[in-house]
């Protein structure tokens, strides 16, 4: 057998339809598990409003799911195809513009994505979708492959043609040129009648997937703490000219490098109320933990930490960015195993929690009783544009470089602007050690 | 011994069988065709099941009709010309006899559709004097069409008949009944009880809706 052009081509197609239905699954797959983390990563792109955001990051894995079955089975296929190129053109627009503007991202196509502590694979990204735009467009040129629903839809289509012969004589030539566009209608008919019944349903599981996700990412529980709230943090100090927001997440490696910079330096400038810290311990980093999320647990026991009172939660929280009491680093390793509850625990008495106040830590570790606030205080400083870790915020203007020296100089720039406390009483929590239970933890919606 | 008997007999109802199955009993071909009974239908039933076609002709007043007008009432559909010598008339008068002897109900809404495939003989008035030798005892007249010969050649190919050839002389004699859910089930050739089966038929199709 001779391979010509037009007997592979309609298998080309069927590998290029495979391949592209086969990526839109797994790359839908992998972010409907978590539509809140890809709403996050949609936001770091900072290329769209917040609620397109919101429609892209509820609505495009369902429509991902659609056009991934319609291509695998090979109904509608080029319908199909045609709906992926835009959004290829899209994906690859905006990572462009990411790496154009200098955004380090990873790209969220599977899952995942926001800022990123290592390199970025821009490259390769834009490769991926280039090579899956060219698959795109060969199945928009060629639709019909072999092995579809399509193909056995058209099965009757074919129109014997006549003899050579009977092909020459007018009479012959009349007929089959009759035929033929007598089959081209009714297939055209059929095919307006399959696309458009598909494509309503493909915009009704959109819609209904939208739905479904926005209501799965909703927060649920308690979002109230004695001393930490949705939109602050956990406030540190006392009420002072510079308000200085700190986003962070306990497993981020240059979290830790920025924190054993600076740590002294703004612990001595809350104390001499030339600062007001808020301390917003974020978790996104999930899925750097082999799966015991490490960034969630951390982060509840630090807010556990805060409901004794907000020193304590200081002294934790650098605990955590520290040593241990063997002199082992704390932060656990990006990729590996994350510290256990247990090891938690055993970190809140290094902090000096003690008697009923570590019981009630214990549970609060033990049962993740602020897994809601950690995912609001995430989703808050998602909203607010962090898009990584660390973020620190000066008077509500986020730091270019995050570090020591471009801290004290924000600071200081500050400072000389407002002399005067610039802070609202009401996001000033105690600071003494018996902890007030007035304080603010105003739960946002 | 009577396992020997057994084969010896079982031989002999073999060559029996084969005997009679190709001795005179055999059907001929002509009574295949007078009684083929498909499924509940006494015509040559279609599986699947033929669409109703869309296609628009002039009929002999001059003006446009559409094959979709009959949508929703049993149609009989029959491509032919009228200086036709045996086949054309005879079929004619068998849908016009199957159609007079169907319940009143049944022939009020039934529509017979003939369309010329002889366009240079088969003018409007030409097709109209020819159907009047068959529907005058009938509550409504049979619908006479003609066209271009692309237009002719498109609902043939519609309605999936083979095209005719020699100006139209040589065309295909099936006769199709469209029921009233728009699908022809059931199609017709020439045959010597041809208005019988209609006439069995024609009441069936006429429920499916």
């Amino acid at each position: 057998m001779t391979w010509t052009w037009t007997s592979i081509r309609p298998w080309l197609g069927t590998v290029a339809r495979l391949v592209l239905g086969v990526v839109w699954i797994w790359a839908a797959w992998s972010k409907l598990g978590d539509p809140r983390g890809f709403v996050q990563a949609v936001r770091a792109y900072d290329a769209t409003p917040e609620w397109l955001s919101k429609a892209i990051g509820y609505g495009l894995p369902t429509l991902e799911i659609c056009l991934g079955v319609l291509l695998v089975v090979g109904i509608v296929t080029r319908a199909a195809a045609i709906v992926s190129v835009p959004l290829l053109v899209v994906f690859l627009i905006g990572i462009i513009q990411a790496d154009a503007r200098g955004l380090k991202l990873t790209c969220g196509c599977f899952g995942g994505g926001g800022t990123t502590t290592g390199g970025t694979s821009y490259t390769l990204d834009i490769l991926r979708d280039v090579g899956l735009l060219v698959l795109a467009v060969f199945v928009v040129l060629w639709p019909l492959t072999r092995i579809s629903f399509d193909e056995f839809l058209g099965r009757n289509d074919y129109v014997e043609p006549p003899s050579a012969k009977r092909l020459r004589s007018d009479q012959g030539q009349r007929k089959y040129n009759a035929l033929l566009e007598a089959r081209r209608k009714e297939a055209q008919v059929r095919t307006r009648y399959v696309t458009g019944s598909l494509a309503i349903v493909v915009v009704l599981v959109s819609v209904i997937g939208i739905g479904v996700q926005a209501n799965r990412a909703k927060i649920q529980g308690d979002l109230t703490a004695t001393n930490a709230s949705v939109q602050n943090g956990v406030v540190v100090g006392k009420a002072a000219p510079v308000t200085v927001d700190v986003f962070e997440d306990f497993q981020c490696p240059i979290c830790l490098q920025f924190e054993q910079s600076a740590h002294t330096d703004v612990a001595a400038k809350i104390k001499a109320d030339q600062i007001q810290v808020r301390y917003h311990m974020m978790a996104f980093l999930d899925s750097a933990s082999s799966g015991n999320r490490y960034s969630s647990r951390a982060a509840n026991a630090a807010l556990c930490a805060s409901d004794v009172n907000v020193d304590t939660f200081a002294k934790y929280h650098d605990i955590l960015y520290g040593k241990d009491t063997s002199g082992k680093q704390v932060q656990p390793e990006e990729n590996a195993n994350g510290r256990t509850d247990t090891q938690l625990i055993g970190y809140a008495r290094q902090a000096g929690i003690t008697g009923d106040n570590l019981t009630t830590f214990q549970t609060c570790v033990n049962t993740e009783q602020h897994k809601a606030l950690v995912e609001a205080i995430t989703e808050n400083a998602s909203k607010r544009g962090v898009s990584g870790t660390p973020t620190v915020m000066v008077a509500g203007k986020k730091l270019g470089t995050v570090d020591k020296a471009s801290l004290d100089a924000a600071i200081a720039a500050a400072a000389a602007k407002a002399p005067k406390p610039t802070t609202t009483p009401s996001t000033t929590p105690a600071t003494s050690p018996s902890g007030s239970g007035s304080s603010t933890a105003t739960p946002s919606p | 011994m009577r396992r020997a008997l057994l084969a010896g007999s079982a031989l002999a109802l073999l060559v029996l069988a084969g005997c009679s199955s190709s001795g005179n009993d055999q059907p001929k071909p002509s009574d295949l065709n007078n009684a083929p009974k498909v499924g509940q239908y006494q015509g040559f039933g279609l599986l699947p099941p033929l669409p109703r076609p869309s296609f628009t002709l002039t009929d002999t007043s001059g003006k446009k009709f559409s094959f979709s007008q009959t949508a929703g009432r049993p149609t009989v559909l029959y491509f032919g010309y009228t200086n036709c010598p045996d086949i054309c008339p005879t079929t004619m008068a068998d849908i016009a006899q199957a159609v007079a002897q169907v319940p009143a109900a049944v022939r009020a809404k039934t529509d017979v559709v003939f369309v010329t495939t002889d366009i240079k003989h088969d003018t409007g008035p030409v097709i109209a004097t020819w159907l009047r030798h068959f529907d005058t005892a009938l509550p409504n007249r049979f619908i006479g069409l003609t066209g271009s010969q692309g237009q002719i050649d498109a609902a043939q190919a519609a309605a999936h008949v083979t095209l005719a050839e020699d100006g139209g002389q040589t065309h295909a004699t099936d006769v199709l009944l469209y029921g009233a859910d728009d699908y022809a089930h059931v199609k017709y050739l020439q045959s010597d009880n041809e208005a019988d089966q209609i006439a069995h038929d024609l009441p069936l199709i006429a429920k499916t809706a």
